[in-house]
């Protein structure tokens, strides 16, 4: 058993000792009765006779002490200890494409897995499961992976297991590519005060740079044909379907299999309208990398319609994401992953006329919307960078998570007591003046 | 007659004879020996004849053996008019529920009246409260004792009355029913007062157990005659009080007899019939 707040408690032991304090010590005046023979009784001081009285109402004041301790534990905030090892344990597992062998990565989990410990499972973002469920878990879908949304799951699952437990490990299955640190990953490192294990496994590395590029249908005054220079080869393959049509439609047979045969295989759907009303728009997209134009440009409406849902499976509708965005926060390009790859929706229309895809900015943005299918997944970082961010010294001390929960299982049912103990300490004192 | 509660207590005491501790004037004939001489058949003594003495009442045999004229006289029996004089002071009424020191009073005042009614005597009763002085005047007619039963269940202990003032015209035998914690001292000289021109005084002290044990409770005795009297009644008094309550008692006994008052001591739980019998114990007769 341990207490959230000893020190309520110690403070209640002592109001307690003030209530039997005052019983003794008091000078409660003895209740007049009615003897006609009085007059014989010896006068004394009438404060001795409280002094000296014997105490007839011991069950009051047992009354009254058991309640002033039953609220004082109450608040105190008691917490029973759970059957179990001391040491807990919290197992994030990086549950992406990204992992060479998931199969490999799923056994690895389960083995660090013992009695009352929990899985965490995270790509971009992450989940808290019992560690029964690793065992049938879907395979991963999504390839980026971040550390910032997998510390809050840990700490949620280390608030669900602490209870009982002395200190808690986190130990860590991932490829831990550069791309997992965010702004927000170290502040999240630091509030978990105790060692990190870190285990990694082996994962794809991706190339910035695309094996091949298609522009279809191939036509030399289609203006992004004149930015495809700039685009770096030598990676995975980028086909891009400049059709004047919208829709899954687009999406032809030899797409589907291109998509389906060819692993990292990424088709960019950047219909081209010729007619389209140009304004001064911007855009601002990131992939691995990142990119901002301010051009006279048109939006094209994106979104799932029935069609696409047909066509590409619920599942691959639901697993879109935006992947650039208009200056007033409407999605501008979404990926879905179809097949081996993915299919990137361009709703960034651009001039047909002009120098917009001859400079920079635009260049960069292609050189984005082109990176691999769930972003650039560089390495992970040096050996020196992961041993800091393991840290040395104790694990964290499950104390710390018992004080975050919400309050202590038994304060309802010590507080229901306490009011029972001052319901018949009342009766009881009634009673004793009624008799 | 209907006496309501008390038809046992009636039936226990029927039978019961309550004679007078000393001779009685001479009067209507009763139960009592008189202080006169008469003409009954039992002998009492022989007195020279004189003359105006009728002849019928010479002895003729022992004139014919003496040769001496001599009357033959035998004793005289009187009525003995008995006032119960009760005590309804607020005292009286303690302790709350029964027994206590009312109920008894009411039960060996209607008892002792059934005993003097049986024996042919005049009864009545005297009770004296806060109210004032309820009186029933001796009277030998039958119903007496359920007036007498009527008249006490009417009333209710209350104020701190004088007793003494009522025995002023109280019948020749007066038994006072009362605790003693009134006007005791009055009450003592009235009696005497009333022994000397030729009465007998009974003083049945009632006392309750309540009083005599208080309890092991600490409290605030208080006397319900007078709110001013309060004492702390704890363990370390509860000794001294119970020896002053006794002396107190003991002095009453000792007081009253020595004045020629009949003193009887009867708790509030006593049977009545028994404390009745007590009470109306055969003396000897004094002369």
């Amino acid at each position: 058993m341990t207490v959230a707040l000893p020190w309520i408690f110690a403070l209640g032991v002592a109001v307690a000792g003030g209530v039997v304090g005052l019983h003794l010590l008091s000078t409660r005046r003895p209740p007049a009765r009615p003897l006609p023979t009085a007059r014989f009784v010896p006068e004394s001081d009438l404060r001795a006779v409280s002094r000296t009285s014997r105490p007839t109402d011991l069950f009051l004041l047992a009354l009254r002490v058991l309640a002033v301790l039953l609220i004082a534990a109450a608040f105190a905030q008691p917490i029973p200890d759970a059957p179990g090892p001391s040491l807990r344990r919290v197992v994030a597992l990086e549950w992406t494409t990204a992992i060479v062998d998931v199969e490999a990565a799923r056994a690895r989990a389960q083995a660090l897995l013992g009695e009352g410990d929990a899985v965490v499972v995270f790509d971009t973002g992450a989940r808290v499961l019992p560690a029964s469920a690793l065992a049938t878990l879907a395979a991963p879908t999504q390839r980026a992976v971040a550390l910032s949304p997998m510390f809050v799951a840990a700490r949620d699952a280390a608030r669900e297991i602490a209870r009982g437990a002395d200190s808690l490990a986190l130990t860590v299955v991932s490829g831990f590519p550069a791309e997992a640190w965010d702004a927000a990953t170290a502040a999240l490192r630091d509030e978990w005060n105790g060692r990190i294990e870190v285990v990694r496994v082996a994962t794809t590395v991706d190339s910035a740079a695309a094996s091949s590029l298609q522009l279809m249908p191939q036509d030399a005054d289609d203006p992004v044909a004149a930015a495809l220079d700039a685009v770096s080869r030598g990676g995975h393959p980028v086909r891009i379907r400049r059709d004047e049509s919208s829709g899954a439609s687009a999406l032809s047979e030899a797409d589907s299999l291109w998509l389906a045969q060819t692993p990292g295989a990424l088709l960019l759907h950047w219909p081209r309208r010729r007619e389209a009303a140009l304004g001064a728009d911007g855009v601002y997209a990131s992939l691995g990398g990142e990119a901002a134009l301010v051009a006279p440009l048109a939006r094209r409406e994106l979104g799932a319609t029935d069609e696409m849902d047909a066509a590409l499976g619920a599942a691959s509708v639901s697993s879109m994401r935006s992947i650039a965005f208009w200056r007033d926060g409407s999605p501008a390009a979404t990926e879905r992953p179809v097949g081996l790859g993915c299919v990137r929706e361009i709703g960034i229309t651009i001039p047909e006329r002009g120098d917009v895809t001859l400079r920079e900015p635009f260049r960069q943005l292609l050189a984005v919307l082109t990176e691999p299918c769930g972003g650039r997944r560089s390495r992970s970082p040096s050996d020196s960078v992961l041993t800091a961010f393991a840290g040395d010294g104790p694990l964290v001390s499950a104390a710390a998570f018992e004080h975050e929960r919400a309050g202590s299982p038994l304060t309802p049912w010590l507080l229901l007591a306490a009011l029972g103990a001052l319901l018949a300490e009342q009766w009881w004192r009634q009673r004793g003046a009624r008799a | 007659m209907p006496v309501g509660p008390y038809g046992a207590l009636l039936d226990a005491v029927r039978g019961v004879r309550w004679p007078a501790r000393r001779l009685v004037a001479q009067g209507a004939s009763g139960a009592h020996h008189a202080r006169s001489r008469g003409v009954a058949p039992e002998f009492a003594e022989y007195r020279p004849y004189r003359q105006g003495d009728d002849p019928k009442r010479l002895d003729w045999k022992l004139l014919a053996r003496s040769d001496k004229a001599f009357v033959r006289l035998a004793p005289d029996h009187a009525v003995l008019g008995t006032t119960l004089l009760v005590d309804a002071s607020a005292s009286m009424a303690f302790p709350e529920g029964e027994p206590n020191k009312w109920l008894q009073a009411k039960r060996l005042a209607i008892g002792l009246a059934a005993v003097a009614h049986g024996g042919g005597d005049p009864v009545g009763v005297t009770i004296v409260s806060g109210a004032g002085a309820r009186r029933l005047e001796p009277r030998t007619r039958a119903g007496v004792v359920a007036d007498i039963a009527r008249t006490i269940d009417a009333l209710r202990p209350s104020g701190a009355p004088t007793l003494a003032d009522a025995l002023a015209t109280s019948a020749p035998r007066v038994a006072v029913l009362t605790d003693c914690l009134g006007d005791f001292v009055e009450l003592r000289r009235a009696l005497a007062r009333h022994i000397v021109r030729g009465g007998e005084a009974w003083v049945v002290h009632i006392v309750s157990a309540a009083e005599l044990e208080p309890g092991d409770e600490a409290m605030l005795a208080t006397d319900p005659e007078d709110a001013s009297q309060q004492r702390p009644l704890f363990a370390a008094t509860r000794e001294g009080y119970r020896e002053a309550f006794a002396a107190f008692r003991a002095e009453v006994a000792r007081g009253l007899r020595a004045d020629g008052v009949q003193y009887v001591e009867v708790r509030d739980d006593e049977p009545s019939d028994a404390a009745v019998r007590r009470i109306v114990r055969p003396p000897e007769v004094m002369r």
